[in-house]
């Protein structure tokens, strides 16, 4: 069953046109991996979902209910939510206010104040941040304020947990933490999953599905196997080989 | 501060200030007056200001309104209902305003409120004037220890206000909004809402102080009482006190009024100079206020 139904969704950002008719659907409980190059509409497509952004055109179904151009504030409650890729912690206030802050707010129900204390200790030990829980999350390093963006959208309670590029400036054991981490969550929390990823080799081991996006347009969409063996894809990334000098790299 | 204790420290420190005013004669009584005029006024724009981040310089006009109020209904209605009705009138324009005004942040929305309030000022003006009512007497207002009566009572209430507010849930969510407004709207804050209802809640309290003021000045001038220098002497003591918590209003305006007090009597000349070079020291050395000093020294 899908959980998120998009259908002919288009952004122009005047003569631009950031996503072009994109239809897409993310089943109930699978991790959707969201890839293409910088550019093709991803992050648009995010803000959108989230109702940062208004769609120009289209319609976004979840739990069959129409949520393209809802505030946000509303969607995050009805259970969509999202990561930022360029990181927005609340500065100022410590590790725990910021997710206690998510837990207060992005909830259908609002928490009660006795079990506060709990929700939100469970998500900081979940995420590896218990031990930073109070210093000031601007102090973070850039992995420490990364898996703050994914405490923060998990204490809202969502259905469809949005990461955008949690892992892009992590290293190699960072990212195998994060993936470890994101693969207990969505078990614990039965989360489904919307990920827009770079490291390719991440994507692949935890996505059910892939879908491509290039210049705006939805160019492909398989499981990991069919994603890398598609021309399309790889013409994309890399250019084609009968034509080199029209790569777009 | 635990709550319980604020709860028992400010009617006890509003108390004694009013014993204490009664014994020590007019003078003090005016001095304490003025200082908890201040409280009430720096506590109320820290709910809107100090939480959000969005710095107001149009509060005088809040306090003009209730000035206006009082000044236009005195001897009609009894005074009782005047103070609430400047304070419901207060808050009910900036619920107008609200909107157009929230829409801009940083810079804008200083500059913004400035030029409203002085918007305000002048059309006012412009309307008494052609009613022919360019000032006005207050005859018979009540004597100044009942007006620090009632002065204590706002104080109290907009320090408890305060305090409450930010701790509460709506005050999380102003906080949010003052720390990263959109990605306190994506995790659910409904950012519109609750700068509107700040907002307008920040300017209640000030209707009902002008509405006070204006007994004791007994005559009302609309260039006085809608005086930038109000909005300017608001910012000043909170950048002094600090707008972390209730502590900094009610510190700021100690200061401030002290300072003016005791340079009105040795030197008048040098208050301004004293108060540009404390703002300059403490933007620079302590840009939390004295509320930052104090948390400094236990570390």
């Amino acid at each position: 069953m899908s959980l998120l139904e998009i259908s002919n969704l288009s952004k122009n950002f005047g003569g631009l046109k950031a996503l072009d008719s994109v239809t897409l659907r993310v089943q109930e409980g699978s991790t959707h991996g969201l890839m293409g190059a910088n550019g093709a509409g991803k992050t648009t497509l995010f803000s959108i979902i989230a109702g940062n952004q208004p769609p120009s055109s289209g319609s976004i179904i979840f739990q069959n209910r129409r949520i393209d151009g809802m505030r946000p504030d509303k969607i995050c409650r009805a259970g969509i939510s999202r990561t930022f890729q360029i990181v927005r912690p609340f500065p100022g206030l410590s590790v725990r206010e910021n997710v206690e802050t998510a837990a207060l707010f992005g909830r259908a129900q609002p928490p009660k104040q006795s079990e506060l204390g709990r929700i939100v200790g469970d998500i900081l030990s979940e995420c590896h941040l218990a031990d930073r829980a109070d210093q000031p999350a601007a102090t973070l390093t850039l992995a420490g304020r990364k898996r703050l963006e994914v405490a923060r959208a998990l204490a809202t309670e969502p259905k469809l947990l949005m990461l955008d590029e949690v892992m892009a400036g992590l290293t190699p054991k960072e990212v195998e933490e994060m993936i470890v981490t994101l693969l207990e969550l969505k078990v614990r929390m039965n989360l489904t999953i919307l990920i827009i990823e770079h490291v390719m080799s991440a994507l692949n081991r935890i996505s059910d599905e892939i879908t491509v996006l290039h210049h705006g347009q939805l160019i492909a969409s398989g499981d990991p196997s069919e994603i890398t063996a598609n021309k399309l894809v790889t013409e994309a990334y890399f250019g084609s080989e009968d034509n080199p000098k029209e790569s777009p790299l | 501060m635990k709550t319980a204790n604020i709860i028992i420290a400010i009617p006890a420190a509003a108390s004694a200030l009013y014993f204490l005013g009664l014994w020590a004669g007019p003078y003090w009584q005016i001095v304490a007056l003025n200082l908890t005029m201040w409280i009430a006024l720096t506590q109320s724009w820290s709910l809107f200001s100090g939480l959000t981040g969005y710095i107001s310089l149009g509060h005088a006009v809040a306090y003009g309104l209730g000035a206006y109020v009082m000044a236009s209904l005195f001897r009609e209605w009894p005074i009782w209902l005047i103070i609430p009705t400047g304070g419901v009138v207060a808050g009910l324009f900036a619920l107008i305003v609200a909107l157009p005004v929230l829409r801009v942040r940083g810079p804008y929305f200083v500059i913004l409120t400035f030029g409203l309030a002085e918007l305000v000022k002048f059309v006012l003006l412009a309307v008494d004037t052609a009613l022919g009512q360019s000032s006005r007497l207050l005859f018979g207002a009540p004597n100044t220890q009942t007006l620090l009566l009632w002065m204590l009572a706002l104080a109290a209430a907009a320090t408890l206000l305060r305090h409450h507010i930010g701790l509460s849930r709506f005050g999380r969510g102003l906080i949010a909004i003052r720390e990263d407004e959109t990605a306190a709207e994506t995790i659910g804050v409904p950012i519109t809402r609750y700068k509107v209802a700040a907002f307008a809640l920040s300017t209640v309290i000030p209707g009902m102080v002008g509405a006070v003021m204006a007994l004791r000045s007994t005559y009302f001038e609309v260039l006085q009482v809608f005086s930038p220098t109000i909005s300017f002497t608001i910012v000043t003591m909170v950048i002094i006190g600090g707008s972390g918590d209730a502590r900094g209003p009610v510190m700021g305006a100690l200061f401030l009024v002290a300072l003016a007090e005791i340079l009105r009597g040795l030197s008048p000349q040098l208050y301004l100079i004293f108060l540009g070079l404390s703002l300059v020291l403490f933007v620079i050395f302590s840009p939390n206020g004295l509320t930052g000093l104090l948390e400094r020294k236990p570390r």
